[in-house]
């Protein structure tokens, strides 16, 4: 097949189911964990690529450098190794979960100033579940849900954050030997992760530097819009660009300890640039940048690097139900 | 800004660096906070009554709405008490009247005292009488509060002010601001550089000024845009303490808006030839 296929056919074979198998096979093939652990593109679950009874192990890293961040002339530094992975269980839905280690450093030129150097080795865990509601050929609707868990500091079960979001996902175009499809996703994220800052009497840049290095900000609904394009010449290599959307609008309450100027910029928004190779029948290598658009006010979370590199590996292990829907 | 005098260099993590800036100086960001540094001067402040001889402005209530939480106003006749960012409610008194016609508002400022710490903050009033925002300020901290309120605000039917009776009080820390450098020579002479202790020429005497917090109004606040550095002042010699105001602009330096104690006069002006820049 290799004519395209419009919007309006694609609607008709939609509702009829004329896609088989094998599209969705195809969308599954190359599935990788997202910095959640749920399948997805780097920061944004996808809902279509659920089912193809895949166990899929990612090691993803991330490194950010940036000065004038946090503090006047500080330099700031993050590096993120994440150990993902996802399951797919009863057809329909996943398991999934991230254990990612963050390290933080943030150089504060000033001499005599209390906090010239900060460092911070953050742990935690992230876990979850997503599952299909409705799908076929070109659609797929469903949610999912998830936990933050933080593996160190003195308030564990009070700092444990949670999600909660709705996705959607479609064919947009389809040939045989490539395709592009959007992913939305609308969701809610309750932080509670400023519940670990235990320092005495902490001061701006304090509470700063800790939101930054816990990623700890404040109640916020979120929404992503991902494009997705696939194409192969011969069985491999696989190339599978993306881009990623995110807009953060925080609802929870201020830090009344960061009143700063920016504190009326409520959201944040990042765009995400991604490149997924499948090499042979197992093994999906990535690569990408986030681009900060806009950041938030200091007393609603972190601000947002000017860049984040990332790369990764995926291996899937096959289960028995291997392609069982 | 100068960035020194740094070629191309070697290092991949400084072309990171490099990129990283580049890429931030398009991207939507607040500015960075300010390190934690603090004045290593402790301001002695003389008991005082302040009591302007020739009152400049009709005196004002204020109030927020009876209930009110976080942010409180309760003013009568140009005193009472304010509070705001978890501070008070302390004493407090309203000394200045400026339009302020970017925010369709008369803007009072006052100063509310703390032993250890000094308030500054502005009273947004309409011209309907409402008190619609608070502008707070504390020595002790390089932050700002600017906080919708719902309130009252008329300078119809107020008796004349009281004086205002301040006991002695010391003011430690006071919190140094970051990301100018202004500098202006004698006999006005300005010197005052980020994170650090500065000095003005204040009653014709060099006097101590610690810059504990900036106000951005390059944009947003009217124009030609300008640069607010809130400053305290001491002048040892003549036992004067003074919050004062030193405005950037293009036409170069100047302070105005302040208030001294225990005079309460806090004569503004131009600082001739000096000048100043931003780093942030």
């Amino acid at each position: 097949m290799r004519a395209k296929v419009r919007l309006h056919t694609l609607l008709a074979l939609a509702l009829t189911g004329v896609f088989g198998e094998a599209a969705r096979a195809e969308v599954a093939v190359d599935a990788t964990p997202s910095v959640t652990g749920s399948t997805g593109l780097y920061r944004t679950s996808t809902v279509d690529d659920v089912g193809s009874g895949a166990v899929r192990l990612a090691l993803l890293g991330e490194l950010a450098r940036s000065t004038n961040l946090l503090v006047l002339n500080d330099v700031d530094t993050r590096v993120i190794a994440r150990l993902a992975a996802a399951a797919d269980v009863f057809r329909r839905a996943q398991l999934f979960a991230s254990l990612s280690f963050s390290y933080n450093r943030d150089e504060q030129p000033i001499a005599d100033a209390p906090s010239i150097r900060q460092t911070a080795f953050v742990p935690d865990l992230s876990l979850g579940a997503k599952a299909v509601a409705w799908r076929n050929d070109l659609f797929a609707i469903g949610g999912q849900l998830g936990a933050r868990v933080p593996l160190s500091g003195p308030s564990v079960p009070e700092a444990i954050s949670g999600w909660l979001d709705l996705l959607g996902s479609a064919r947009l175009w389809s040939a045989q030997r490539s395709s592009l499809r959007a992913h939305l996703s609308l969701g809610y994220y309750l932080d509670n992760a400023q519940k670990q800052l235990a320092v005495n009497n902490p001061t701006e840049s304090d509470i700063e530097v800790f939101m930054f290095e816990h990623a700890a900000g404040t109640d916020r609904i979120r929404c992503a819009l991902g494009l997705e394009g696939a194409f192969q010449t011969h069985e491999w290599p696989r190339f599978r660009p993306f881009v990623e959307y995110l807009q953060e609008i925080a609802t929870g309450a201020r830090n009344d300890r960061l009143l700063t100027g920016g504190l009326l910029i409520a959201d944040q928004q990042r765009l995400t640039l991604g490149l997924r190779v499948g090499l042979g029948p197992r093994v999906t290598i990535e690569a990408g940048v986030d681009v900060a658009i806009e950041s938030p006010g200091s007393a609603y979370g972190p601000p947002l690097p000017p860049f984040d590199l990332w790369a990764g590996v995926t291996v899937p292990f096959q289960t028995s139900r291997s392609g069982d829907r | 800004m100068s960035r020194g005098h740094a070629g191309p260099s070697r290092r991949p993590g400084r072309l990171l660096v490099v990129t990283a800036s580049t890429i931030g100086m398009w991207a939507c960001r607040p500015a960075p906070l300010c390190p934690d540094v603090y004045s290593n001067v402790a301001i002695f402040v003389p008991a005082a009554t302040y009591a302007p001889a020739a009152p400049s402005f009709a005196p004002i209530n204020a109030s927020t709405a009876p209930g009110a939480t976080g942010t409180t106003v309760s003013i009568v006749s140009n005193q009472g008490t304010v509070g705001y960012g978890g501070r008070g409610p302390f004493q407090a008194f309203v000394f200045n009247r400026d339009e302020f016609p970017a925010a369709g508002s008369v803007v009072y400022g006052g100063l509310g005292v703390e032993n250890g710490t000094w308030f500054p903050f502005w009273l947004y009033c309409s011209a309907d009488g409402r008190l619609t925002k608070v502008f707070g300020e504390m020595t002790d901290r390089d932050v700002d509060v600017f906080d919708d309120v719902d309130g009252t605000c008329t300078d119809q039917g107020v008796t004349p002010m009281a004086p205002v009776s301040l006991a002695a009080n010391t003011l430690s820390p006071v919190a140094l601001t970051c990301g100018f450098s202004v500098h202006g020579p004698a006999p006005t002479s300005i010197d005052l550089d980020s994170s650090q202790n500065g000095s003005l020429v204040l009653s014709g005497s060099d006097s101590i000024a610690l810059p504990f917090h900036a106000v951005d109004c390059r944009i947003g606040c009217g124009s030609p845009g300008w640069y607010e550095l809130h400053t305290m002042v001491w002048n040892q010699v003549e036992q004067e303490v003074g919050f004062d105001i030193i405005y950037l602009d293009d036409t170069g330096v100047s302070d105005d808006n302040g208030i001294e104690l225990p005079d309460g006069i806090l004569g503004g002006g131009p600082f001739p030839g000096a000048t100043w820049s931003l780093s942030r």
